[in-house]
């Protein structure tokens, strides 16, 4: 209860801080192939045995100015689905709100950017096997800070394209593939 | 408008988060949930220089299932006494030592081997009373790292039944004499935790002791608003799951079937206190 109430506390000062500031404001939707989610599923039973499918959704708003700082507040969706039923089956839900802050650099199409991210989040994960009678029900609340790069190609004023790694501070790496498309 | 979204999510997060869910008890569970029909009697035991409380039922001519209990850090028999009372109003005799640091699971270890001894010593008060094939460890905390690694570090001159671990902490908390390997547990295990309890016992420190369990029958309760020391409070929300889980694997008991058993129809899946629940090979 305390962390939560401390969670959305944290985020209305990032958002107040970001709307504060005289800088111009963008909105993007997001959809992100993450080859290596830092939010994947760790269950060694059932999601490691099978084919998955891990897309993300997000939608970030962001204020920034050209060359320096960002803020960013985003609502992320990531959710990786079984679908060899010889293995069981298994569905796992993770949806977040993150605020970031970094440092951008616009480098004619090419938008180098490093950040810091607070991610505080709810996962759910739901396997069943019937041939080991394994039957999973976890529900969790997650907090991560995250290091972050991204680098977006611009294809057109509101296309964006990029690649993205994060480390996190439990030691997990990610990667991601990310196509930007501003609203 | 865009601050009015912001404001009114707000407003919608802190409603959802302070909500109150009802909490509902099924019938099989309630038995558990209330103390047992058996009087009991506590008594303090000597063996090998080692103290030890017992809390026994009263029944004449019964060998008698026994829980074998390990305390969490700092914590006496005196912290655990309402769930002890419980456990022995309903069949169990209940052997804890004063023990406050059980991590390395030696003085657990040694406290089944007073029950083997006591059991067969015509001088003593526990003669004949105890059912040795029926021997269950439940641990706290530091001493939920003490009976996993009674069972798996010592060698043990009975079988052990069943495990239970409460509050388990996760490794980084523990000594290094005292970290657990679950992967070596061979016997079924029950691992109980609360969602309150996320600094020392979080549920993912719960979900891989449960992960590392080989082909065991295992189950994983988090029960919601539980904090870190719930088990030592007085009706406790862990007694009901604990005697229900005590009675399917040590008594095999009618009334315990379905709780755990069943897989998606299983009993605990209707408890709205519970937040995560996981079972395999029951």
């Amino acid at each position: 209860m305390h962390m939560k109430l401390f969670l959305l506390f944290t985020f209305s000062l990032l958002f107040g801080s970001a709307y504060a500031q005289k800088m111009s404001y963008n909105k993007e939707i997001g959809m992100e192939i993450s080859t290596v989610s830092i939010f994947r599923p760790s269950d060694k039973v059932i999601f490691s045995n099978n084919f998955t499918v891990p897309i993300s959704l997000s939608f970030k708003s962001y204020k920034s100015s050209d060359n320096t700082l960002y803020y960013k507040g985003a609502l992320y969706y990531y959710h990786t689905k079984n679908y060899i039923e010889e293995y069981g089956t298994s569905d796992y839900r993770f949806t977040a709100l993150q605020a970031e802050m970094g440092y951008q650099w616009r480098l004619h199409k090419l938008t180098p950017m490093i950040g810091l991210m607070f991610s505080g989040g709810w996962s759910s994960k739901e396997a069943v096997s019937e041939t080991i009678k394994l039957y999973k029900n976890i529900n969790t609340f997650h907090t991560d800070l995250i290091l972050k790069t991204e680098w977006l190609y611009t294809l057109s004023s509101r296309l964006r394209v990029g690649i993205n790694f994060c480390l996190s501070h439990k030691g997990v790496l990610g990667s991601g593939l990310m196509v930007n498309y501003a609203i | 408008m865009r601050y009015k979204l912001f404001h009114l999510s707000l407003v919608l997060g802190i409603i959802c988060i302070t909500s109150c869910e009802k909490e509902t008890v099924t019938e099989r569970l309630s038995y558990y949930q209330n103390p047992g029909a058996l009087p009991i009697e506590i008594m303090e035991v000597d063996f090998d220089d080692t103290d030890y409380r017992v809390y026994m039922p009263v029944i004449n001519d019964m060998a008698l299932p026994v829980v074998v209990w390990g305390n969490g850090s700092e914590a006496l028999p005196d912290n655990y006494d309402d769930t002890f009372r419980h456990l022995a109003s309903h069949g169990y005799l209940v052997i804890d030592s004063y023990d406050k640091n059980t991590g390395t699971g030696k003085t657990i270890s040694d406290a089944i081997g007073a029950i083997t001894a006591l059991d067969t010593s015509e001088t003593s008060l526990l003669y004949h009373k105890i059912d040795t094939s029926r021997v269950a460890l439940v641990g706290h905390s530091q001493g939920s790292t003490g009976v996993i690694n009674a069972y798996t570090n010592f060698n043990q001159p009975i079988e052990v039944k069943t495990i239970v671990s409460i509050a388990l902490p996760a490794l980084y908390w523990c000594d290094p004499e005292d970290k657990f390997d679950a992967s070596k547990i061979t016997t079924p295990f029950l691992i109980l935790s609360g969602t309150n309890d996320y600094i020392v016992s979080p549920t993912r420190t719960n979900e891989i002791a449960f992960d590392a369990t080989p082909d065991i029958p295992a189950a994983m309760l988090m029960v919601k608003k539980a904090g870190h020391n719930e088990i030592q409070e007085y009706s406790n929300k862990y007694l009901k799951y604990l005697a229900a889980w005590l009675d399917f694997h040590l008594n095999n008991a009618p009334s315990a079937q379905g709780i755990f058993d069943g897989g998606g129809e299983a009993e605990i899946r209707s408890q709205n206190e519970l937040k995560s629940i996981a079972t395999k090979g029951i």
